[in-house]
């Protein structure tokens, strides 16, 4: 088995692990929430397919059903805004399907990206929020830090000693935040920020 | 609502990344009755590095998904109004 594959298998344990842990804390702590995510049904996600991000192997693993569409069929993919919309790196959508997203969002839906998706989608279909700062990462992994630690439900799982690491594929886009107002990162990296120029590694808006 | 964020993967960086993921059970304060489940999932093979960056990882996942049915119910509560 060479490197990569083990890293990938290990990590595939690793998330199985982690995904009973944070049912095992939330059984605990916050029961009410714990029902809220396993209530999710196959129609309530969508995610649309990548060539170097694989978002669906993480939410089988996580036991959350989904349906699955080929970038190109997204213009021909009825949304509602009671859905999540995942869409994997490169996120590279005709613009039938970048108008049908923005449509998706503005009726309330949720739309969740990875990686040069930044490019490809937000900047495209949502322009002035954030953009990709022209500086790819090199392959590394990098400390990162959770801001959101006052968010209830981030609250009652994450702990004091968390030191949890961050995976730049090499290439990754750096995010740099045009309306500072209206983005709100909920986990950021100084060593990202250091190399790159730019700290934000997880970020919501509006 | 728009969320970005890279995918994960680990690296064992320190001596507390590269103990066994037991010690993590720890750090969760888990049960003892719970550990069996875990040791059957073979926990003694993963390192806390690649359990805590996946749990971190699964947590935020998680965590959008639970905004989104507060978000749903809240909304239904304004419309029903």
């Amino acid at each position: 088995m060479n490197d990569k594959k083990h890293k990938n298998g290990a990590m595939k344990d690793a998330y199985k692990i982690a995904q009973e842990l944070l049912k095992d804390r939330l059984k605990e702590v916050n029961p009410e929430a714990l029902e809220e995510i396993t209530s999710t049904d196959g129609a309530d996600v969508l995610v649309v397919q990548g060539t170097y991000d694989f978002i669906e192997q993480v939410l089988s693993l996580a036991g959350v059903p989904f349906k699955l569409v080929s970038p190109q069929s997204l213009s021909r993919t009825q949304l509602r805004p009671d859905q999540i919309v995942f869409i994997n790196c490169p996120g590279e959508v005709e613009p039938a399907g970048l108008r049908r997203l923005e449509r998706f969002v503005f009726s309330g839906g949720f739309l969740f990206t990875t990686d040069w998706a930044l490019k490809h989608v937000l900047e495209k279909a949502f322009p002035g929020y954030v953009k990709y700062n022209q500086k790819p990462t090199t392959d590394e992994v990098v400390r990162v830090e959770v801001l959101d630690v006052e968010d209830p439900f981030l609250k009652s799982i994450l702990g004091p000693n968390d030191d949890p690491q961050w995976w730049l594929e090499g290439s990754s886009y750096p995010i740099q935040i045009v309306d500072g107002a209206k983005v709100h990162v909920l986990v950021s990296s100084k060593e990202i920020k250091d190399k790159y120029g730019e700290s934000p590694v997880f970020v919501t808006f509006d | 609502m728009i969320i970005y964020f890279y995918l994960q993967r680990s690296e064992t960086r320190t001596k507390r990344h590269q103990a066994s993921a037991e010690a993590y059970l720890d750090e969760k304060n888990i049960s003892p009755q719970l550990r069996e489940k875990y040791k059957q999932m073979k926990i003694d093979q993963s390192s806390l590095g690649e359990v805590e960056s996946a749990y971190i990882s699964a947590a935020m996942m998680n965590k959008i998904m639970y905004d989104k049915r507060q978000y749903m119910k809240r909304k239904k509560d304004k419309d029903g109004k």
